[in-house]
């Protein structure tokens, strides 16, 4: 087992690039879990309340007085008077986010058809003064069709059927299927950035055996020995095997412990880990395909940068699936991290397990696994070719 | 015989290297293989070792044929690249346990072996180095003990002492010719005829993929017309003296250029002996004297009409 254990003196040698990646990936790992918006926020709607302060020039106006009714159920109304400079110093000073004002004979000329316009002044870019004009808008909007639709109704009568309407609430249910448990959501996050840190650890990790392997010379010498060629390739892919084995569990391990009390179900964990090590299986095809072509250090350093970062940035590592541009998305699908992304995502959304809620996933494994193979084939033809045609 | 090639033909495309080769390498023989860059010494041996396929021809080791396959034959082979093939990930002790261990798969017998290739070479302070470390002399001799350290009965060295100091080179030399006492045949290729005349019992010179002469050097040199070389530094020589040179037993040519007179003889026993005494009886002053021998680059140049090193 001479070539075996080579492998993995040689492998120590790159051992600690590999602890600063595993380092950055830990990083990353917490730092996004961390900063992740919880599914709960995401997955609820609650309207915030604005403050504003209401000047009334109609205060006589059944329908204006209607209207300052509905906005003290909707809003946090301030009393600071008319005076323009103390309202605009309650705006500087984000007191209130906007002024409203209603002005002489709304009502009136509400009730008469005309278009009356309520004013408001407000900071410029605050969310409260962009959600106060929406509901002055609704509102008048409202009252508009209770005014044309609703007969000779009296002023009082339109404002009470307006408010009433406003008051109705929609329970709002987002159908996005992967916002789910937001407990499992920090496994979802370690697991998908996982694909990032393996893919450039196998690159890292098989480039710079075989780049040691590879040299003329010493596979010259290798191949002047009573060793078998086909022990010393079988010596080869079991080191690798087993060194992507090793970091694979050492990553998946990491992630369960860091993140123990996100675990719902054994079915789950068990999910995200066969779904990891087809990925690892594709990774350590990717390293090998790899291998043939680095030559050097820098020539690694380049190929195992591009290539994780790449791939991954394409296919919904970083940035959500749902954010990216169909184009994106069509051109991810060549890639095994893009399955490898989707799949992770709907197991975290998994409520049962069943044959139909796991189908999709167990098919998305299997097109990384088409891919590990594809990928594996490829690297070995051009082998194949390189050494017959220096033969 | 411990090698045997007959009528090897390698072709690339339109260039053939290897043109009809024949070579036999008997038992116990440090058998040189000389010729300038390109003359097909280096595809000659990777076509022994099995690691090119060639066009047309067999190839014997210890008897039996060559292959790719033929691990049996292998496991008696040590071979010496001409570019260092170690790794440098591996200290010294390493690499040649590594090598070592592709071979001789009991540990304790291995480690007995690394420590006399170690010895061999003088690495015994530079184990725990890595290749990196090492000079260039040294990083030759770690190369030399990778390839020696399971003690093999047939010891390959390609051009092994390419930009090696000359001190590095002689030590390189000498254990060659140690190896070879203690029952090695080697096979030694080179460009430089200085270190193939040294150690050589018999030599094959190499050019355009033929063997176009092999034997001992002596035999060699014995093949061309020229002979020794006499150099003497005189003054005062005219045509009549040169034409009574010319007239001396077994000279070939003379020549008197710039006070230096240069005598080449074709065989013929006590020359300089003879050349002085002519120089003396006619009161002729003369200052440096000094002979030469025929070297293998005559050899070639009067073959092939080009310098070895051309």
């Amino acid at each position: 087992m001479q070539v075996f254990k080579t492998f993995f003196m040689i492998l120590k040698k790159s051992a600690p690039q590999m602890c600063i990646y595993l380092g950055v990936f830990l990083g990353l790992s917490i730092m996004f879990t961390t900063i992740a918006p919880s599914t709960q926020q995401a997955a609820s709607f609650e309207p915030s309340a604005f403050r504003a302060a209401v000047i009334n020039k109609d205060a006589d106006g059944e329908l204006s007085k209607a209207f300052v009714s509905y906005l003290e159920e909707t809003a946090e109304l301030v009393d600071i008077g008319s005076d323009r400079e103390a309202l605009q110093d309650a705006m500087f000073f984000r007191k209130i986010d906007c002024v409203i004002t209603i002005p002489e004979n709304f009502s009136a000329d509400f009730l008469a058809g005309k278009d009356p316009q309520i004013q408001t002044s407000s900071i410029k870019d605050s969310v409260g003064a962009v959600y106060a004009q929406m509901q002055i808008d609704k509102y008048w909007s409202t009252a508009e069709l209770f005014r044309d639709f609703g007969g000779d109704a009296a002023p009082e009568r339109i404002g009470g059927w307006t408010a009433e309407s406003l008051r109705e609430q929609a329970v709002v249910q987002l159908s996005d299927e992967s916002v789910g448990d937001p407990s499992q959501n920090q496994l979802n996050y370690h697991f998908r950035y996982l694909c990032y840190v393996m893919i450039a650890l196998m690159i890292l990790g098989i480039t710079s055996i075989m780049m040691s392997f590879n040299k003329k010379d010493l596979r010259m010498r290798n191949l002047c020995s009573p060793l078998k060629l086909g022990r010393m390739n079988l010596q080869i892919v079991l080191a690798s095997l087993l060194f992507s084995v090793a970091s694979w569990a050492i990553l998946v391990g990491l992630g369960l412990i860091l993140y123990m009390k996100s675990i719902v179900s054994a079915q789950m964990v068990l999910l995200f880990c066969l779904n990891s090590f087809v990925m690892m299986l594709c990774c350590l095809s990717i390293g090998y395909l790899a291998s043939l072509f680095v030559k050097n250090r820098n020539v690694q350093g380049a190929v195992y940068n591009i290539a994780s970062l790449g791939l991954c940035f394409l296919s919904g590592v970083f940035v959500p699936q749902q954010l990216l541009g169909s184009t994106v998305k069509a051109v991810a699908s060549f890639t095994p991290t893009f399955w490898y992304v989707k799949a992770n995502d709907e197991i975290s959304a998994l409520s049962h397990y069943d044959w139909d809620a796991v189908s999709s996933i167990v098919g998305y494994a299997g097109i990384q696994l088409a891919f590990a193979a594809t990928i594996l084939l490829v690297a070995l033809a051009i082998g194949r070719y390189r050494r017959r045609s220096n033969a | 015989m411990v090698i045997s090639v007959k009528d090897l033909v390698k072709r690339y495309g339109q260039l053939v290297a290897l043109d009809h080769l024949d070579l036999q390498v008997e038992k116990g023989e440090v058998f040189g293989l000389l010729g300038p860059n390109g003359s097909g010494k280096t595809t000659a041996i990777n076509c022994i070792l099995s690691l090119l396929r060639y066009d047309k021809g067999t190839i014997e080791i210890f008897g039996k044929s060559m292959r790719p396959d033929a691990y049996d034959i292998k496991r008696d082979i040590g071979i010496i690249m001409q570019n260092v093939a170690v790794f440098d990930e591996l200290t010294v002790y390493e690499n040649i346990n590594y090598f070592c261990g592709l071979y001789v798969a009991d540990k304790e017998k291995r480690r007995t072996l690394v420590e006399e290739a170690i010895e061999f070479v003088g690495l015994g302070d530079f184990r725990k180095f890595y290749p990196k470390k090492l000079s260039g002399g040294l990083l030759r001799r770690l190369n030399i003990a990778c390839g020696i350290a399971h003690k093999p009965k047939l010891i390959i060295l390609d051009e092994p002492t390419v930009a090696v100091d000359p001190q590095s080179r002689n030590n390189i030399l000498e254990g060659i010719l140690r190896l070879n006492k203690e029952g090695a045949t080697i096979i030694y290729t080179s460009h430089y005829m200085e270190e193939v005349e040294q150690i050589c019992s018999r030599i094959a010179i190499m050019d355009k993929g033929r063997v176009i002469a092999s034997g001992t050097k002596e035999e060699l040199k014995a093949m061309i017309k020229s002979g020794e070389k006499i150099n003497v530094h005189t003054f005062t020589l005219g045509q009549k003296e040169l034409g009574k040179i010319r007239e001396l037993p077994h000279v070939t040519a003379v020549e008197y250029e710039e006070d230096q007179l240069t005598v080449c003889y074709d065989g013929g026993r006590h020359n300089l002996i003879v050349l002085l005494d002519f120089l003396k009886a006619r009161d002729i002053s003369f200052g440096k004297v000094y002979a030469q021998q025929p070297t293998l680059n005559d050899v070639f140049l009067q073959i092939t009409g080009k310098q070895l090193r051309d």
